[in-house]
């Protein structure tokens, strides 16, 4: 399964994003995870390494893979995308219309990624509201976390981010559902 | 919303008995085999023989307007203890009102024992063997009477006499959304070293405040960069942001609890004494 991770706009953590999602999909030893990392500043890989997740990354054989993670620079021209890939765009509040008309033009099933909201209750409600009425297969509202912020300073192999935590958890149980649910639509 | 008290709905379901019952049965009443005047909510009905007629009273319906206010007050205004003292103003208003309707009956309906009934020309003068009947509604105004200033004196606890421990005062508080100034009086009562300016509390390095939404965050409070431990207490939920950065969402008696779990084990103040004064 390929899952592309995509933003508009830099420094709204779409390679925390990735490469937390490798750790997190690799765990348990149960499943093989390539991170392929095509941002300029190579950040998901060296936070893989950080982490000590258990997952290759950029090898050129891409067969033999259960999750194939694709992190893309920041998005400047169309990601061709297929039917069976899963779409992971990464927003932050300022360009959330620019990336909800961004994914209309993509195939695959589409998840949303909300991140780096103020982690005031108020706020994340209010964004939660906002999201809610978006058309994607998945939407994430994932507030600020000061520790993953820090994270590539202080080195914390233990960090985590409990959102992309349970994003791995469905993408291994449960988006087979949705694959089926949308072969009906 | 707030928790409406049982001492409050106790005095709103005699006092709506009251005001419902004066639409059913007069507050006072003389009878007689062929006159009778009764107070109604209206004024005064009077009949004589097959004939009847209602005066109508401004007092009645004043009386009956601030029967109404004194239910209605303490249930809309919930915060403060004043609520309690502004309801038995207007009941009491109310029973004066009643009182000058009694008082007027008497001076311009009565005379030496004789009835007295306006007419286009005059006075029309009876004596009817009659009795006179205090009603139902009449009664259960006194009762509520009583009960409203029970309220007034205890701030309405007088059904579980007992003084409230420091954890339900914290609560009541909450519910107000004055939990810093509860956790303040908290701080206070334990003797604890903390300082306090408008919405921020400060014991050692946590840091506890109210903020639901970003602009309302104290400006020396940083949620990105925090030192220490923070409880931002919202309207519906809490965060707690850990030392190490971490964020928790909790609900709200959640969050107070945690508040109050870490203001003791920063003070490391776990001892007979404190838990002596949690509890009194």
């Amino acid at each position: 399964m390929i899952i592309r991770i995509i933003s508009l706009k830099g420094g709204i953590g779409k390679s925390t994003i990735s490469a937390f999602l490798a750790k997190y999909l690799s765990e348990e030893g149960s499943s093989k995870v390539l991170l392929i990392d095509k941002d300029n500043l190579n950040f998901s890989s060296f936070l893989i390494n950080i982490l000590g997740a258990k997952v290759d990354i950029n090898k050129e054989k891409l067969e033999g893979y259960d999750y194939i993670i694709i992190d893309y620079p920041t998005a400047e021209e169309k990601i061709e995308s297929k039917d069976d890939d899963i779409v992971i765009l990464v927003s932050d509040v300022v360009t959330l219309n620019l990336i909800t008309k961004y994914a209309k033009e993509l195939k695959g099933i589409k998840l949303l990624i909300v991140n780096m909201v103020s982690p005031l209750p108020g706020d994340l409600e209010e964004v939660n509201n906002m999201v809610e009425k978006l058309d994607f297969d998945l939407k994430f509202v994932i507030p600020f976390i000061p520790k993953v912020f820090s994270m590539p300073i202080r080195k914390d192999k233990r960090t985590e981010i409990p959102a992309i935590r349970e994003l791995a958890k469905l993408i291994k149980e449960k988006i087979k559902e949705v694959q089926v649910e949308r072969s009906f639509k | 919303m707030q928790r409406i008290r049982e001492e409050i709905l106790i005095f709103n379901i005699i006092i709506a008995l009251a005001i419902i019952s004066w639409f059913f049965f007069p507050i006072f009443e003389i009878k007689s085999i062929n006159y009778g005047l009764s107070i109604i909510p209206l004024g005064f009905k009077i009949q004589l023989f097959t004939q009847q007629y209602l005066l109508i009273s401004p007092l009645t319906i004043a009386g009956i307007a601030f029967l109404i206010l004194s239910a209605i007050i303490p249930l809309v205004w919930t915060s403060s203890r004043y609520s309690l003292y502004t309801s038995l103003s207007a009941l009491s208003f109310g029973i004066v009102m009643i009182i000058n309707t009694f008082i007027y009956q008497q001076r311009y309906l009565h005379f030496y024992g004789y009835s007295v009934l306006p007419t286009s020309t005059g006075y029309f003068y009876i004596l009817f063997p009659s009795s006179t009947i205090y009603g139902l509604p009449l009664y259960l105004i006194i009762a509520s009477f009583v009960i409203s200033i029970l309220n007034a004196a205890t701030r309405a606890r007088w059904l579980y006499p007992r003084r409230l421990t420091l954890l339900e005062k914290l609560y009541s508080e909450l519910q107000r959304g004055e939990v810093i100034k509860g956790l303040q009086s908290l701080i206070n009562s334990l003797g604890i070293y903390a300082t306090v300016e408008g919405n921020v509390a400060k014991v050692e390095d946590l840091v506890l405040t109210k903020a639901n939404r970003i602009e309302e965050l104290p400006s020396d409070v940083s949620i990105f960069f925090p030192k220490g431990e923070q409880i931002i207490i919202g309207d519906r939920k809490v965060v707690y942001i850990d030392k190490e950065g971490n964020v928790e969402y909790l609900n709200l008696n959640e969050g107070v609890k945690l508040a109050l779990t870490k203001i003791i084990e920063k003070v490391n103040f776990n001892n007979l004494s404190t838990n002596e004064k949690l509890y009194k």
